[in-house]
């Protein structure tokens, strides 16, 4: 019995038969299967975001509520409602620059703007 | 790059690797589901779930035999699996030379003769029984030695021998019988 397979005749013969082609989109399916879909972009404010600005409002108003019915004639009330006021703006400055690109990504004309 | 520096980037998750290691094999184990299942779509089918279980199991590959035999060793079990569904399945019969590609540039006689000899092989291959067509694949067309084609199948290597010696004996009557009745 033989054991190569080389040596018989049998492999030129058997080789002449056409390999059938493996078909392109097999490696696509098997690739998209196999590959991690990519992460969302995380559109919503954290809940940790809404946390922070609401805190900010809350103290603001009582601030603000002070410093007109109680002190009115207090300079350190009103600096520390200009001081709230700017660190909330910049909080949602903050979180607006992270939230605003994925929001008006589904806009056209921005998709526009953006390409151009 | 050869298998042993792509299997542990694959078990990392680089899937780059896997594909690079995909189009070294795919073509192998398209042939054996193809000679196995007998039609397109579940050759399809056993070649997709075959290397999806590969990549999702390569951690488990312990480099005791090539990649190529473990992988062959996978699709052609899941050609089985997928065999014996059949019968809830409606078959068209596979035309395996709509994906005839091959390029010769030699002259028309021997691209004739060449053509002939195919058909010929290609018949004589379709009436042997699945596993002598399978053992005949491995052994001389995938280049399979007699231990690999027994870790493929999960026979015994004394098995292999013996089915291969059937199957080039049973080859060789009916490719005989064939040129006869072209003659």
């Amino acid at each position: 019995m033989m054991n190569s397979n080389t040596q018989d005749g049998f492999k030129e013969l058997l080789q002449t038969q056409v390999r059938n082609v493996v078909p392109d989109f097999l490696e696509q399916n098997i690739m998209a299967k196999i590959e991690p879909a990519p992460q969302k972009r995380q559109v919503a404010i954290s809940l940790q975001s809404i946390f922070i600005l609401s805190s900010l409002a809350s103290v603001y108003l009582l601030v603000l509520l002070a410093s007109v019915y109680y002190y009115p004639n207090l300079q350190l009330l009103q600096d520390l409602r200009t001081g709230i006021s700017l660190l909330f703006l910049v909080k949602l400055c903050y979180d607006l620059n992270e939230v605003l690109p994925s929001v008006f990504q589904q806009f056209h004309w921005f998709r526009k703007i953006k390409h151009s | 790059m050869d298998e042993t520096t792509l299997i542990p980037k694959i078990v990392k998750g680089d899937t780059a690797s896997f594909r690079y290691l995909y189009r070294l094999y795919a073509q192998s184990a398209w042939q054996l589901a193809i000679s196995i299942c007998k039609h397109q779509a579940n050759a399809e089918e056993a070649v997709q779930n075959s290397f999806i279980s590969a990549y999702k199991y390569i951690h488990t590959f312990k480099f005791e035999s090539s990649f190529k035999t473990w992988l062959l060793r996978i699709v052609f079990n899941e050609s089985i699996r997928i065999r014996k569904n059949e019968k809830s399945y409606k078959w068209e019969e596979f035309d395996s030379s709509e994906n005839n590609n091959e390029s010769i540039t030699i002259d028309g006689s021997s691209l004739l003769q060449k053509k002939e000899t195919r058909e010929r092989v290609a018949k004589v291959m379709a009436a042997l029984n699945e596993k002598e067509s399978v053992v005949l694949n491995l052994f001389y067309i995938e280049e399979l030695s007699v231990k690999e084609v027994a870790a493929v199948l999960g026979y015994s290597e004394a098995n292999v021998k013996v089915l291969l010696h059937r199957a080039r004996k049973n080859f060789k009557v009916q490719f005989e019988h064939s040129n006869l009745a072209v003659s």
